[in-house]
Formats: structure tokens, sequence, C-alpha cells
């Protein structure tokens, strides 16, 4: 069952590259905050009580609902539709997705023997981290950056699942919370972005130079 | 006490957020600034004092908590003063300043005593949301761009720490408190630590303000109310040195060291050589200052590279530094105020306008290039020697002529500023300079001298005690 999430994991990791529908992009983000929740109940069952609800919670309530609602809104308020202005063309950023999966899928691989790690969630947790990179450098578009921001998120989620270790409930409340703020306050930049330049192109923040 | 300083400038920032009146704004200031010298009497008192697993009270961190405490209060005038030079919006504004400020301070607070890597980052990562809100003080596009590069790059910045420090609770089986790592430290797999350590190095790069994420940095310190910049520069440059100081002291533990040592040393050769290769063609006055730090801060990550024989040296150059670049950074607000312009070729003749004003920036000019008589020439003589002490002479040389370089083109700025006429359409009405605002940046060029010359023995103590001994 794992690997079946897994599997669905990366293929959103594909979808991501593909489409240029930012409601796409939400629903994505929707998707593999469910996924992460599948993944955390059949991995995690044997955690402490709390800590798990704790980690269902942020999974399911933060990563799958409230974070792309807020990104939803936020999308509503800056009328981001559609993105057309990628640097790179969709079939190429596939071909570099599928490339960065393999590796890490490879590099993971020769990590077999190491007992403290999970190799299947550290692979695609790597893949995710660099896909969320990628996803970035390829767009001039501040909410895009926010998007690409939560996959390298999700993918910090998936190596925290691949070392598996328990960590205080107080410290993972304080770490989900710093996100969350982290992401409402990039949120409200975005918005002030939009206010200031009616548009949330990054081609408008290029002033600061010598 | 400990809980309760936290607690307490929790309650402060929150009650100024939603104050609506400047006196009870400057009441809680006053009472914050009493709350910060009650700790430091406190932590000066309870040295090697744990609290809850996850604080923990170390030399190095009472002696930048003093520190901090010391700017902050010279830093809480600058920005009052800044504050009436550029009103703002409304009283909403004023208090979202204050109220960003304080929980900034606080921040910064919890790094240095933070015992626990996930409290530590938990702590870096508040202080990018409220440093962010302070860069965006005057809300024009500039502040704009330059907070949310910060915030940006921040976040995937301390996202990329992160991920060390969860491998690194991988190889703890989920134990983070670093003086438990440290003295376990040689069960560490080698191979996985240097990972865990290159990541966190990078990551905490943006928070260090040194190569690789500086650029962010250097736009902010250039836009940022330079109150605010002063205390970036200064106090949350050395929590970013300080978690870069505590893994370090762990990797110097292990077969690993020499490796770390190496990737500190590219980083603090690459910080010189771009902070070099930068100051030859800047324009704008905080630029300026915000490139020597990328300098002193590579500088420093070279002193972290000679191992323990370093960190001395590298602890007492932080804490010089922080003196004189936030008197520089205060006197810059001035001068900026006096010329209605950040630009250094419609700056100059400054001598000519404000004569005490231009001796302070000229004593902080002297120490921030490290010329005798500043305290930092003592400690990149001693660095250099060290260098060239252990045969390193391509280092050791190569460093001299990098920082002369530096000394050139700050010294060609700063030469121009102080006493040659505006080289660009000079700015024709003049500010009247005010004489107490260069009062308070004369007094922490006063006290670094105090400390680098006279060198009390409280703070050799504890800069003894704060150099880890394997």
């Amino acid at each position: 069952m794992e690997y079946l999430f897994i599997v669905g994991y990366a293929a959103t990791l594909f979808y991501f590259t593909v489409t240029d529908r930012v409601k796409k992009y939400l629903m994505l983000l929707f998707f593999q905050g469910l996924i992460l929740s599948g993944i955390t109940f059949f991995h995690l069952a044997g955690m402490e009580f709390t800590n798990l609800m704790f980690i269902l919670f942020e999974t399911v309530a933060v990563k799958a609902f409230i974070i792309p609602l807020f990104l939803m809104k936020i999308r509503k308020r800056n009328n981001i539709v559609r993105l057309s202005e990628k640097t790179i063309p969709a079939h190429y950023s596939l071909v570099v997705v599928f490339v960065g999966i393999i590796l890490s899928f490879l590099l993971s691989n020769t990590l077999q023997d190491l007992a403290f790690i999970h190799t299947k969630y550290f692979s695609i947790a790597i893949a995710a981290f660099f896909a969320g990179l990628y996803f970035i450098i390829i767009h001039k578009n501040v909410f895009m950056n926010l998007i690409g921001y939560m996959i390298i998120e999700n993918g910090v989620f998936l190596l925290s699942l691949a070392v598996s270790q328990e960590k205080p409930i107080l410290i993972d409340i304080a770490i989900l919370m710093d996100i969350l703020a982290g992401v409402m306050i990039l949120g409200m930049f975005i918005n002030h972005i939009g206010n200031t330049f009616k548009s949330a192109s990054s081609e408008y923040l290029t002033q600061l130079k010598e | 006490m400990f809980l309760n300083y936290f607690a307490l400038s929790l309650l402060l920032g929150f009650i100024t957020f939603l104050s609506r009146s400047r006196k009870l704004n400057y009441f809680l200031l006053f009472v914050f600034l009493v709350l910060q010298a009650l700790m430091v009497s406190f932590v000066y008192q309870n040295i090697g004092v744990h609290y809850y697993d996850y604080f923990y009270i170390d030399s190095i961190g009472v002696i930048f908590f003093s520190l901090l405490s010391l700017i902050v209060a010279f830093d809480f005038y600058h920005s009052y003063k800044h504050l009436k030079k550029n009103p703002p919006v409304d009283i909403q504004h004023e208090s979202r300043f204050w109220a960003a400020l304080i929980l900034f301070i606080t921040s910064i607070a919890g790094v240095y005593f933070s015992d626990n890597l996930a409290v530590l980052w938990v702590f870096l990562e508040a202080t990018t949301l409220f440093v962010a809100i302070l860069i965006l003080y005057e809300r024009n596009t500039f502040s704009l761009e330059a907070a949310w590069k910060y915030l940006f790059i921040s976040s995937i910045g301390l996202a990329i720490a992160f991920m060390g420090i969860l491998i690194l609770s991988g190889l703890t089986d989920g134990n983070l408190n670093i003086s438990e790592i440290w003295q376990n430290a040689t069960t560490l797999n080698p191979a996985w630590i240097k990972i865990v350590f290159f990541l966190i190095v990078t990551g905490l790069s943006v928070k260090m303000e040194s190569f690789p994420l500086y650029p962010v940095c250097v736009d902010a310190l250039g836009i940022a109310p330079p109150p605010v910049s002063a205390l970036m520069t200064t106090t949350l440059m050395n929590a970013g040195l300080i978690g870069v100081f505590r893994m370090f002291s762990v990797i110097l533990q292990t077969d690993s060291a020499e490796w770390a040592k190496s990737v500190l040393l590219i980083m603090g050769i690459l910080s010189v050589l771009i902070a070099a290769y930068k100051m030859s063609h800047v324009r704008f006055l905080e630029r300026l200052l915000a490139f020597s730090s990328l300098e002193h801060v590579g500088v420093i990550l070279i002193a972290f590279s000679l191992g323990e024989a370093g960190l001395g040296i590298a602890i007492m150059y932080m804490i010089l530094h922080s003196l004189i670049k936030a008197s520089l950074f205060f006197q810059a607000d001035k001068i900026s105020y006096i010329y209605h312009t950040h630009k250094l070729r419609k700056i100059g003749h400054y001598f000519g306008y404000d004569q005490f004003g231009a001796i302070v920036f000229m004593i902080g000019f002297l120490g921030i290039a490290a010329i005798p008589p500043s305290g930092l020439f003592i400690s990149e003589y001693l660095l250099i020697k060290a260098f060239i002490a252990q045969g390193s002479y391509v280092v050791g040389i190569g460093l001299f002529t990098l920082l002369t370089i530096i000394v050139y083109f700050m010294g060609h700025n700063m030469m121009h500023l102080l006493f040659t006429e505006e080289r660009e359409c000079p700015v024709k009405v003049l500010t009247k300079p005010s004489t107490m605002e260069s009062v308070m940046p004369f007094v922490l060029l006063l006290i670094m001298m105090y400390l680098a010359f006279l060198q009390p023995e409280f703070l050799y103590n504890l800069i003894r005690m704060a150099v880890p001994i394997s």
C-alpha cells in the first residue's frame, strides 16, 4: 500500500510540470496532502496516539485543506488563472523531473545498508525537494514560487518520515506553526505585490541591483 | 526567570501590536529594555543551567545575549529617531513596527540559548517572519521586493537546514540536544554527518549573510530602515554563526573535522572574494556596509576553519564587528537623512557639514577596515599569522591581499564621502545634522576600543569557556 502512495506522489510531481492551470496546481497540493496522510497512517501506526493524531491533523487539515484553500483565496484575489510564462517548455521539464526521480531512486538504492533511514521515503523526499526547486526556477510568478515552496515543504515532511524519529509534540507544534505562519505571511506578501504592481509576476521584482 | 523572559516578551510584543497609543508603545519598549537588563543579570549568574532539555545557558549564549541587549538599547533610540524622520502611515503601522522589533529580538535571544536544534530552527524561522515585516516598513516597491526576496529565500534556506536537522535526528535516534550530541559525536556516521553539516551550513548562510545565500541579505540591508539593518547584520548574523558554531563543535569531535574545516574555509574565502569584487562598483552607502558584512563573516568563517585555535579569535571578532557595524549603520541613517539620498556619488564633504558625525564615521571606518587602532586589526593579524605558522601560505597571503583590496575600495568611498565634493549633482538643501545622533554610535565605538585593548577578565573567561575542548 505504501508503494502505491509513493507512486501516486511521484505522479503528482510529474503533473506539476505539465499543467499550467493554477487551479490544478492547488488540486495537486490537496492530493499531496491526502497522500501524505495515507503514508503517515500506514507508516506511523505504532506511534504514540497523540503524536499520530497530531501528524494526521497536520497532513489532512493543514496540508490538504487549510493551505490549498488559503492559496485559492489568494489566487482569486489576484485573479491568477492560467500561467504561460514558464521559461522552459513542459516536455523538457517532464524529462528533467523524470531524470530527477530516477536519480533519487538510484541514490537511495545505495543507502540500503543504513538502519536509520527508510529508503523508499528518502528517495521520493529528495525527488520532491528537487522538483520543488526546479518548479521555482522555471516560473516567473511569485504565486508559483509559493507553490514550489509548498512542494519543497511536503518533500521535507517525507524526509521526516524517512528518518522516522519521534520528536516531542511541543516541537512538532512549533514547527507546524512556523511553517503555517510562513505560508500565511508569504501569501499576504503576494497580495501586497498584486496590489502594488497589478500583477504577481516576479519580473517586477528586479529593481534592487548595483 | 528564564521562561518568564520569553513569555513576558511575547506578551509585550502582543500588547504593542494591539496598542493605539504612542505613549503606551514607549512605555512597553522601556519595560522590554528593563526585562533585557534583568535577563542579562540572570544569565550571568546561571551559566551551565539547562531548562526543559530545550535551552542551555552557556558562555557563548551569555556573551551574545549581553551584546544583543546592549545594541538593542541603542537601536531603540535610533529606531525612534528614524520613525520621527520617516513617519509611519498611522499609529497601527508604528505599533506593528515596534511589536515586530520586540518579537524579532526575542527570537534572536531564543536562538542564542537553544540547546535543541529543532528549537533553534523554530526561533530562526521566527526571526525571518518578523524581520520581513520590519524590512517592509517604508512600504514602497523597493522594500516590498527586498522583504519578499528575504522572506522567500530565507524560508528555502531554512528548509534546507531543516533537512540536515532531520537527518541528524535519524543519526542520533531522535536526540537533537546539542550538548548530548557533542558528548557522543564520535559515534556518528562520518559520511552522514558531512551531509548534515553541509545542509545546515548552506541553509544558515542566509542568516549569517555569507556565501551562497548572501544576495537577499545585501538587498534587505540596503533597503530596511538602518536601525533594523544594524540589528540584522550584527545580532542576527551572530545567531546564524552561533548555529554553525554549535554544529561545528560537534563535527570537530569526529573524523570529519578536517573536511568541515575545508568547507568553512572555502565558504569564507568565497565570501571575502565576492565582497572584494562587489565593493569595486557599489553605489549605495548601506549596500557598501552590507558587503563589508559579507567580508567580515567570511573572515569569521575562515577563523572557524582553524578549529579550536581560531574559535576564540572568531568570537572576539564577532563581538567587535557587531559594535562597529551597528555604530556605522546608525551613523549611515543620519547621513542619508542629511543628504536625502543613499547614493554614494551624491554624498560628499561630510566633514564640512557635521564635524562630530564625520569624526565618528571616520573612527567607524578605521574600525571596520581593521586599521590600527581597530580591535579587528589584532584579530586579523592573529588569523593571518596562524595560517602562515601552519604552512598555509596561499591562504594567509591570499586573505591579506583580498583584505587590502577591500580596504582600498572601502577607503576610496569613505574618503570621498568625508572630504571631497559630491561627485554627482549635489543635493541643494541639506538637513541640519543633530549632534546627539552621533553620540550613541560614538559610545559603541568607545566600548569596542575598551573591549579590544583592555580585554576585561570576565570577557576573556567567557570566551575561554565558550571554546570547546575535545
